[in-house]
């Protein structure tokens, strides 16, 4: 990992992004995780320049946020479809409303079910890591904020897999992780009650334990990062339980070091942020109270994770097979109990 | 199940993972070579031997040593007993509480630091509390033998280091205090049977991954030589003698007596030339 230049505006403006797109300043957070943007109007269309400064900045910070932007429903779909083809809004639960399919809201959601217990995204996770292809992206809105508290913290587990030792990076390269929706907030409970969601265009009833590998490459910059996630990842295939608790719980240790984290205080006005699902882990700060706050969320599709085998690594053989295994179980079923 | 030889030596398995029993032998009188040759033969796949009505002294127990290796002067950190016995340390943990090292509180091989570690650890007890003061032993062999591929594939290339505890150093003549700890790999061979164990305990460090992965390593190691499956739990009866295999077998003496006393003697022997 090369780590992200800090200081000045001037220095912290990646070489291609600062050349190419007179005006947007891109100042990184942490050496590892996160930027702000700034200089980029987000309430009408982006040219080419920007839409690749944005995502290369994406790539590269793991998760971009843009302080200034204060944008309704319509306008952040608009800005997702720079990146790519919108998720539905969730494979359980409902859209905002009718006019808005692809955005998510919290808010909405649990108008007319209420939880019985906190399902507030408190834990570390990754957006919907429990489906076979979780989406890439996710382009959060913060709409409303608490006086006080209501923090985002992120997390790159790509950082995180750069900072493990040899030994253990071999081991994890080889390890396949089942991912259970069943264990994610409420959503047996919502679906048994509401009905089915949808994903893909299929109905959702319910989750079999699907299985990704633990060290995901990166689809477009080949780099990888650990695929696993307190919220979701029940369990590493192959180990037995005791072992797999140990190295979870490892994983879920190290990805979350401060090191590989950046905290993000929204302005009180709000803001949007957009990042890189494939590596992130994010949560939120309970730290609010009965305070209101209120975000809205797109996601964009992605492929299937894909682990270090089919990337060409020296036991080429050896990892292929464990691949293929963990394809075929996969492939073998439908997408979540259809 | 029992196994009865010519010899009326009965050994009785305490459990599939460690620790026999054996009747029928009298350790106040020189074992003869059959004798010596089926408790030698019981140690190496029992792990750990558990002598009951022995009516021994000192002497005796330094004599029973030599059935599985050379006796060694006590640490270079250590009081012998007396001038007559410079291989028995009397334990008393409960006296030492605040002068032995941490690691001797908990799991632990005798003398892991060192270069070569003791093959085996007998002891007789002197002066036990009312109640209490037992003593755990854990099995690494069992425990290599339950790790799954991918683990055992990790561990294998491994290499860690224990340190020297501020009282209890290495037995090699030479130690001293201060002295580096020596690097071992993780998985270790027995010289006699092939088998397998984690060379691990609490506080050990694993030199070829970075501290904190290291402590989550050793933790996951040292629960699985701990589960209850892999211990026994044995219980000090006046007369009964203990004899182990330092390198596979971990114990821990539980300090749970109170004011009481305890007192242990302790005979540390090496791997090598074993007379009969």
């Amino acid at each position: 990992m090369s780590p992200a230049p800090r200081a000045s505006a001037a220095s912290a403006r990646p070489r291609a992004s600062s050349a190419t797109v007179p005006g947007v300043d891109i100042r990184p957070l942490t050496p590892a995780i996160g930027a702000e943007i700034r200089g980029v109007d987000l309430h009408g269309p982006l040219s080419p320049d920007q839409v690749d400064t944005i995502r290369q900045a994406m790539y590269r910070h793991h998760v971009v946020f843009f302080p200034d932007a204060v944008v309704d429903a319509t306008e952040q779909v608009a800005f997702a479809r720079h990146f790519g083809e919108p998720t539905e809004a969730h494979c359980v639960y409902p859209p905002l409303d009718d006019e808005h399919p692809e955005v998510f809201s919290g808010a909405a959601a649990y108008a007319r079910y209420k939880p019985s217990r906190d399902v507030r995204p408190t834990r570390w996770h990754t957006d919907l890591s429990y489906l076979e292809r979780p989406p890439a992206v996710t382009v959060l809105n913060l709409v409303t904020l608490p006086p006080l508290g209501g923090d985002t913290f992120f997390a790159s587990a790509a950082a995180a897999y750069d900072a493990l030792s040899a030994p253990l990076r071999r081991f994890v390269d080889d390890l396949v992780a089942i991912h259970d929706g069943d264990t994610v907030g409420a959503m047996t409970t919502y679906l048994h009650d509401n009905g089915p969601g949808h994903w893909e265009g299929r109905e959702i009833v319910g989750f079999d334990p699907v299985e990704h590998p633990v060290v995901r490459v990166h689809p477009e910059t080949g780099r990888r990062a650990l695929f696993v996630s307190p919220a979701e990842t029940v369990r590493v295939k192959d180990l037995s339980w005791s072992e797999s608790d140990a190295v979870l719980n490892f994983l879920f240790r190290h990805i979350t070091r401060p090191e590989h984290t950046v905290r993000y205080r929204w302005p009180r006005a709000g803001g949007l942020c957009i990042w890189d699902n494939t590596g992130v882990l994010h949560g939120i700060a309970t730290d609010f109270g009965s305070a209101p706050r209120s975000s809205l969320r797109v996601m964009l599709r992605g492929p299937r994770p894909v682990g270090p085998g089919a990337a060409g690594k020296e036991v080429a053989g050896k990892e292929a097979a464990g691949k293929e295994a963990a394809g075929q179980s996969v492939a073998g079923r439908e997408v979540p109990s259809v | 199940m029992t196994i009865i030889s010519e010899n009326p030596v009965e050994i009785e398995p305490l459990g599939p993972a460690l620790g026999a029993t054996v009747r029928g032998i009298d350790l106040s009188r020189r074992l003869d070579d059959t004798d010596a040759r089926a408790l030698r033969a019981a140690w190496l796949r029992h792990g750990l031997l558990v002598l009951p009505d022995q009516r021994i002294g000192a002497d005796e127990l330094v004599a029973f040593g030599q059935a599985f290796g050379r006796p060694l002067p006590v640490g270079p950190a250590e009081l012998p007993l007396d001038a007559a016995h410079p291989e028995i340390l009397a334990l008393d943990h409960r006296r030492d509480l605040w002068s032995v090292a941490s690691t001797e509180i908990g799991w632990h091989r005798e003398g892991a630091s060192g270069l070569s570690v003791p093959a085996g650890v007998l002891a007789r007890p002197v002066a036990l509390p009312d109640v209490g003061g037992d003593t755990l032993f854990a099995s690494a062999q069992a425990a290599y033998d339950r790790l799954s591929d991918p683990v055992r594939t990790l561990v294998d290339d491994l290499r860690v280091v224990h340190p020297a505890g501020l009282g209890r150093l290495a037995w090699e003549p030479a130690a001293r205090p201060g002295d580096a700890p020596a690097e071992h790999p993780v998985v270790q061979v027995h010289p006699e049977t092939g088998r397998r164990w984690l060379f691990v305990a609490p506080g050990a460090r694993i030199v070829d991954l970075a501290p904190h992965e290291s402590d989550e390593i050793v933790a996951l190691l040292v629960e699985e030589i701990t589960r209850p499956e892999h211990v026994l739990r044995h219980r000090w009866e006046p007369g009964t003698v203990l004899v182990w295999d330092n390198r596979w077998v971990l114990h821990q003496n539980l300090l749970d007596y109170g004011q009481q006393t305890r007192i242990v003697h302790q005979v540390v022997v090496e791997d090598g030339p074993w007379s009969l």
